[in-house]
């Protein structure tokens, strides 16, 4: 999967098998896969950046995006999160361990962890959002001393969709994780209340801090207003968008944002390159 | 110059033939009093240069559906294997006879998409295959109806780009002139002779003002109103899409012929569904009629100029001619500078990805891009 832009003779379309090594239920209709390439030769070749995306499928089902949720430090494996919500990826949470599917990718642009270094990192995930969050997460664990210090806020619709809860511990050797969900079942006795909320029990720098956000749509636009008035500057805060992304290589036009094509400029983008693109965040 | 006489049009196209190419010619659709396409010319069929087609010439180069690979499941000593095979780029030689100069300009456009130069992005093969492959013989407009109005894009109907074949109605039959390498060894063909005649006038459509249309475009952008009255009638059908020579969306889909195997193919889709930008979570980021033409509308007068350097409009009338809703992308284009007017200078500038978006280089925000990873 090594590319060479431009080549015209590749086709870009064309997968290559992963076999999963084990999958597990993360929460209701989410599932956590481990996967390997099956060409040894690309177990060890293939590499991506935190936040950037694979065309994931199943022959006869088809296709869909999704962001890995592996740290890119890993090798010879990496790892993917699906909610089922339409036919692929109700397909997909029906994999067991030895089989196949299918890859393209890596896709777009991730989070520039690199650019970050000696900074301190904000995570900031609703719901399935932790996903690439994870992944950047663990690569700046794994990276301990390039970083300050790292926080991870964490929002979810109740303690049952809270993604990789058994791995809260483990992260909070390295990082400062706080967890709120809007609806709280009688067994909760952590924070209950809008991901907004999170900020009065963190104290943040501005200014030495950069910010990584996934999440829907309407959490954006109220984490961006409370990070404003915190004093960070837009080319601190980088988001993670969602949308309708196909071919991957900025042909098909599914994913435009205005002027923009989220598989190719994203979906990274930091909200000083969107400034002006009204409909990005929506 | 050189000429062919029309009686002999057919005997021309037979040489193409001959010489292995496959033909296609505009013709009126069976069992339709005036549906005309440009179909497979094998010999016998009767070509109609009269009527505009009602699809343009592009399927030649993005096929309506087109094979991406196949797959097929197989037992191996009590093993399933499946395998992959990609389907090869299209060698087949194609001569479109009969296009116009508003679908071979639109051809040019789409050239700066799918073959960017090296290195600002990806080449897309099947296009590159069909698009070496392919001969436009284009016939020059001395007539317009009243929904062209390719006049508005410099040349118009004198247009050249994308054409490797230009002929001329004349007294007689066309005067043929060539544009490119290809062109000039068909008009060398002995079927046609040296002729006196000078070219005919073309043809002057409507014309509407596109200068600065892109910005007029940006200004109008957040006017949700002006949007909504714009698309009161469209029934976002996607016919516009369809018919439409710059349009080049896609899916990519599976298509099982048994549960043993089947094809990823892509297809033609349409920005003017609601679904093209559901998103799996439930969002839609351009849930109303009027987003969707909004964004149709930018892609083709400020988008795709800033990203790609060409209009994705060559003014062929067709979202015009057959819109079952009677939207006319004109006025909306004159609509636009009004709402402009209306809105006060400098609430809505172009963001980064304005002119030098899509330019190598420039189109991500660090060196730790997928490049760097690959």
């Amino acid at each position: 999967m090594v590319r060479e832009p431009g080549s015209e003779s590749r086709n870009e379309y064309m997968p290559v098998p992963a076999k999963v090594l084990a999958v597990r239920e993360l929460a209701p209709a989410v599932r956590h896969f481990v996967l390997r390439f099956s060409d040894p030769e690309l177990r060890h070749s293939f590499s991506f950046c935190s936040g950037q995306f694979l065309q994931v499928s199943l022959l006869g089902v088809g296709e869909a995006p999704f962001a890995v949720c592996s740290s890119p430090t890993q090798t010879d494996s990496f790892e993917l999160c699906v909610r089922e919500t339409g036919n692929v990826t109700r397909a997909l949470n029906r994999l067991k361990k030895g089989d196949t599917l299918w890859v393209r990718g890596p896709y777009g642009w991730g989070f520039p962890l690199a650019e970050m270094a000696g900074q301190d990192l904000v995570f900031i995930a609703g719901g399935m959002g932790l996903v690439p969050l994870r992944s950047a997460l663990k690569c700046a664990v794994c990276l301990d001393d390039e970083f300050g210090r790292l926080t991870v806020l964490y929002g979810a619709k109740n303690p049952e969709q809270l993604l990789f809860r058994d791995e809260f511990a483990t992260w909070r050797e390295g990082a400062r994780i706080e967890v709120t969900v809007d609806e709280a079942g009688p067994d909760w006795d952590g924070r209950v209340g809008l991901i907004t909320r999170l900020f009065d029990v963190v104290d943040l720098s501005p200014e030495r801090t950069q910010v990584l956000c996934c999440g829907p749509p309407v959490m954006f636009k109220f984490v961006l207003g409370r990070l404003k008035e915190l004093g960070f500057d837009d080319g601190q805060i980088y988001v993670s968008l969602e949308r309708n992304m196909r071919c991957g290589v900025g042909k098909c036009e599914h994913c435009v944002v205005e002027s923009f094509y989220t598989c190719r400029q994203g979906p990274v983008l930091s909200i000083e390159q969107i400034r002006g693109i009204s409909s990005a965040l929506r | 110059m050189r000429f062919i006489a029309t009686d002999r049009i057919p005997g021309l196209l037979g040489r193409l033939v001959e010489s292995g190419m496959s033909v296609w010619a505009p013709q009126v659709v069976k069992d339709t009093v005036n549906t005309v396409l440009f179909a497979p010319w094998t010999g016998l069929e009767e070509i109609s240069l009269d009527a505009y087609t009602m699809l343009s010439a592009k399927q030649l180069v993005l096929p309506a559906t087109e094979r991406l690979f196949s797959y097929r499941y197989t037992l191996e000593g009590g093993r399933e294997r499946i395998g992959i095979e990609p389907s090869p780029p299209a060698d087949k030689e194609t001569a479109v006879f009969g296009a116009r100069a508003c679908d071979a300009r639109a051809l040019a456009a789409l050239d700066a998409l799918f073959l960017p130069e090296e290195g600002s992005g990806y080449r897309d093969p099947g296009y590159a295959a069909h698009r070496a492959g392919l001969t436009v013989i284009t016939l020059a407009c001395t007539t317009c109806d009243s929904a062209c109005f390719c006049s508005s894009f410099g040349k118009g109907p004198a247009e050249t780009a994308g054409s490797d074949l230009i002929l001329y109605p004349v007294e007689g039959g066309l005067l043929a002139e060539p544009v490119t390498e290809k062109g000039s060894q068909i008009a060398a063909f002995d079927i046609f002779e040296d002729s006196e005649q000078s070219k005919p006038e073309l043809a002057t459509t409507a014309c509407i003002d596109l200068e600065g249309i892109g910005d007029k475009f940006l200004g109008a952008f957040n006017d949700l109103d002006f949007w909504q009255r714009a698309t009161e009638n469209c029934l976002s059908c996607g016919y516009c899409t369809y018919a439409c020579p710059a349009c080049h969306c896609f899916n990519i889909f599976d298509e099982m012929s048994s549960d043993r195997e089947g094809e990823r193919c892509r297809s033609w889709d349409a920005c003017m569904f609601y679904v093209y930008t559901l998103e799996t979570s439930g969002h839609n980021p351009r849930p109303s009629i009027a987003h969707r033409y909004r964004n149709r509308v930018g892609h083709k007068f400020s988008y795709y100029p800033a990203n790609q350097g060409e209009l994705l409009c060559t003014g062929c009338g067709r979202c015009i001619r057959n819109c079952p809703g009677g939207l006319d992308v004109r006025n909306v284009l004159k609509g636009l500078a009004a709402v402009e007017a209306a809105t006060e200078p400098g609430t809505r500038k172009p963001g980064p990805s304005g002119p030098e978006a899509g330019k190598p280089g420039t189109e991500g925000p660090s060196a730790n891009g997928p490049e760097a990873a690959r």
